[in-house]
């Protein structure tokens, strides 16, 4: 609430983006508090792994400040990042294809001083056998994703995962309306079919509820 | 349409009405299509389910260490006038291209074997407009003098602009 008692109004991305090109680095911060969670957990769901999740979203960010001059607003700014981030992933994902690295899998157990722990302890009570399935499962799910190509990966996170609309992805990557509702098709056919014995195979708990 | 992209399209809510009250009802007697619907919408679940961890709590400030350092985005100014001189180049390569062949010309008309002509101002100014014409008039003075009104001529050239 502001000193007269009305709502304070936070800026619009387009009124932060002036005052970045005016001169006010420290504007950015704002952009970056804004995006830095999707960003992040889109390069993750992209590339399956922490570092470089950690590394492509710097990356973006100081790609996105650097050519602010390039973005007119005539999409919004959200796509403007988006297409940025998808780029700087597909280089990534590339280049680890070209020189394949030691990178913590988002499933690795985490090194601490009482020993290795699981990176995500499932929010259950259940048996130990049914935690090894679920992670099993996790492992899998993401392992099916990766094995998609960069084209079809990108459609079904942005969609499925993050919910943007089929326009919205369109802009973004700067493809057809069609063409993102035919690689969305695609991408859960191969989905579907990559996980198939774990849809229709995998015991299940109480009440025909999946395990994961 | 095939059942995988009915069953696509009816989860992402983009059926018209009327397709959407067809799919429905072909779902009760379709155990196929109802097959498909329950396995592709159990894989999206899957999908859905996996966790991601969030960033690190210094993320934002790491992000804004390396932007201060970036180079700055162009002020408004400069860029317009940046996006200006691309429009303004090939005009500049055009007059550039003209001012190179009318050098050339004149390097060739003051050679000991031809004499040496003057340019009238009319034929300096069409220099800019029509490089390929221009060089054929020069050849065309030095054959037959300065006296002989060519293709470049003023009254020609309105002539021909009509």
């Amino acid at each position: 609430m502001s000193l007269t008692g009305a709502p304070l109004v936070e800026p619009t991305d387009l009124e932060l983006v002036e005052r970045v090109r005016s001169g006010d680095v420290e504007a950015f911060e704002g952009l970056v508090h804004r995006y830095q969670g999707r960003v992040y957990h889109h390069v993750q769901r992209m590339l399956g792994n922490a570092e470089d999740a950690e590394d492509v979203t710097q990356e973006v960010f100081v790609k996105v400040y650097s050519t602010l001059n390039q973005f007119r607003g005539q999409a919004s700014f959200q796509t403007w990042v988006y297409r940025v981030t998808a780029n700087l992933c597909v280089d990534r994902h590339r280049r680890r294809q070209r020189a394949p690295q030691v990178a913590r899998s988002l499933d690795a157990p985490l090194e601490t001083d009482d020993g290795e722990v699981e990176a995500e302890l499932p929010d259950r009570d259940g048996e130990p056998q049914q935690l090894l399935l679920a992670v099993e499962l996790r492992a899998r799910v993401r392992s099916a994703m990766l094995e998609l190509s960069d084209k079809l990966r990108a459609v079904i996170v942005m969609h499925d995962l993050e919910g943007l609309s089929y326009e919205e992805i369109a802009a973004a990557l700067g493809i057809p309306l069609g063409t993102v509702k035919s690689r969305l098709f695609h991408a859960r056919a191969a989905l579907k079919k990559a996980l198939e014995p774990y849809v229709r195979g995998t015991p299940r708990g109480e009440g025909g509820r999946w395990v994961a | 349409m095939d059942g995988q992209r009915l069953v696509s399209d009816y989860l992402d809510g983009r059926l018209a009405p009327q397709e959407r009250a067809s799919f429905e009802a072909r779902l009760v007697i379709d155990a196929d299509l109802a097959r498909e619907l329950e396995a592709m919408s159990a894989t999206l679940a899957l999908l859905r389910a996996l966790p991601t961890e969030a960033p690190p709590a210094d993320m934002a400030a790491r992000i804004m260490a390396e932007v201060r350092l970036a180079p700055a985005p162009a002020r408004r100014g400069s860029w317009a006038f940046w996006r200006a001189g691309l429009r303004l180049r090939p005009l500049l390569v055009t007059a550039a291209a003209a001012a190179a062949v009318f050098g050339l010309v004149l390097l060739n008309l003051g050679g000991s074997d031809g004499p040496n002509v003057r340019l009238s101002s009319s034929d300096e100014a069409f220099v800019g407009e029509c490089l390929v014409d221009y060089h054929l008039a020069a050849s065309d003075r030095y054959k037959h003098g300065p006296a002989t009104p060519g293709p470049t001529e003023p009254a020609n050239n309105a002539a021909q602009e009509d």
